[in-house]
């Protein structure tokens, strides 16, 4: 019994350590899988666009890999919801601008916990500035999305319209259509 | 699966590592993970992390305090409790002793030492075992002499912590989020109008990117 007990006591740390971990696993389902070359495209991006992340992403390189890969994917996947954005060009450099206001006021209040007296003044007259950067950002965002929503009723309105002037047409175009899908239908083995 | 793979590697290690820290490696295999210990970081932090699951699965606290130290002096030296079953007192007194040991091996490795050169970047649970009030006060020698290497400790530590302190904020990146969504919901409705369908010739291609 007792070199049992002692026998399962590595097996039960391991087991230990393997669920310890498991919620970090678990919670990002949507993130890209870590990759060097994702890795570095994230670190690209990062140095064109906010190099003052690039120590924090040395320090976790060094101390805490599995946080930095979580950082380095988290980074890609930004860069790839950036990409999409490409077409809304206002919208697009909106959320870069946010994104990098908001990462300077992160980096600043991670410093303040460690910050001496001096420094703490600095850092939060910093995050009062950012603070402002972002609402002014939010409100830049904000009339962005409705020029964008009064854009999108505009064409629905003139849909609405097209489609009741030419009434007939339009059922014309949708009974082909129907009968269309029914040829395909016969096609198919 | 590649042995090469980090993670795999990392498993290893730990397993390795709880396996000593529970003294079931036999006398090479101790020998030689002892002498991966004096100079590989990764094993170093290895051991530590065994040590503080044993702690976890005892229900102990992860950093030393005097009262602790004073329960493992008291458990190691002192004479069994009469009615205590002897198999209990084996196993308690292996416990306390791998516990102590990693601790004492946490402190070794983060105070000035003339036989290892210091590492550049301590992990944070060895400054922590360092800086720990009970290891301080067996050793308050040790840190009058060298309050310059142990300014550096702490440097690297608050720099360690703000990465980590940002790296967690990072993790939400709600506005984006929300506004990528927006515009994959508008791209798939030009995509296909209310008045068209896809199937009648006009709505070509997949469903955009997330609606997958």
């Amino acid at each position: 019994m007792m070199p049992s007990l002692r026998r399962l006591l590595p097996p039960i740390g391991l087991a230990a350590w393997f669920l310890a971990s498991a919620p970090l696993r678990g919670s990002e389902p949507d993130l890209p899988r870590f990759t060097e070359e994702r890795e570095a495209a994230g670190l690209h991006f990062v140095k064109k666009h906010l190099p003052e992340l690039l120590p924090l992403l040395e320090e976790l390189q060094r101390n805490n890999k599995e946080q930095y890969q979580h950082q380095m994917r988290e980074i890609f996947r930004t860069t790839e919801m950036l990409a999409d954005l490409l077409d809304e060009p206002k919208r697009h450099d909106l959320e870069l601008k946010i994104w990098k206001a908001e990462n300077r006021a992160f980096v600043a209040i991670a410093k303040l916990s460690s910050a001496k007296d001096d420094e703490r003044k600095a850092l939060e007259a910093q995050i009062h500035e950012l603070a402002r950067e972002l609402v002014d950002l939010d409100i830049h965002s904000l009339e962005a999305r409705v020029e964008m929503i009064e854009r999108d009723l505009a064409e629905s309105r003139e849909e609405v319209a097209r489609l009741r002037d030419n009434l007939d047409k339009a059922v014309k175009e949708r009974y082909d259509s129907l009968l269309e899908r029914v040829k395909k239908r016969k096609k198919a083995p | 699966m590649n042995p090469h793979d980090p993670h795999r590697r990392s498993t290893g290690l730990a397993q390795k590592a709880l396996l000593y820290a529970g003294g079931e490696l036999d006398a090479a295999a101790a020998h030689a993970f002892e002498s991966r210990l004096a100079h590989d970081p990764l094993s170093q932090d290895a051991l530590i992390e065994a040590v503080q699951l044993s702690q976890l699965l005892m229900g102990g606290p992860l950093r030393p305090d005097p009262a602790y130290r004073d329960r493992v002096r008291s458990a190691v030296l002192s004479t069994p409790a009469s009615d205590e079953r002897p198999r209990a007192r084996f196993f308690r007194r292996a416990a306390t002793l791998t516990i102590a040991c990693g601790l004492l091996l946490a402190a070794a490795l983060a105070l000035p030492s003339d036989r290892a050169p210091r590492r550049s970047s301590a992990p944070l649970v060895v400054q922590q075992a360092a800086s720990s009030s009970s290891l301080a006060h067996a050793a308050p020698t040790h840190r009058s002499e060298d309050n310059s290497q142990s300014s550096a400790l702490e440097d690297e530590g608050e720099k360690l912590e703000t990465a980590l302190e940002w790296a967690e904020m990072a993790d939400c990146g709600e506005h984006l989020q929300r506004t990528w969504d927006e515009e994959l919901r508008r791209k798939a409705r030009h995509r296909w109008p209310v008045s068209h369908e896809p199937f009648a010739g006009e709505g070509t291609g997949a469903p955009a990117r997330g609606a997958e």
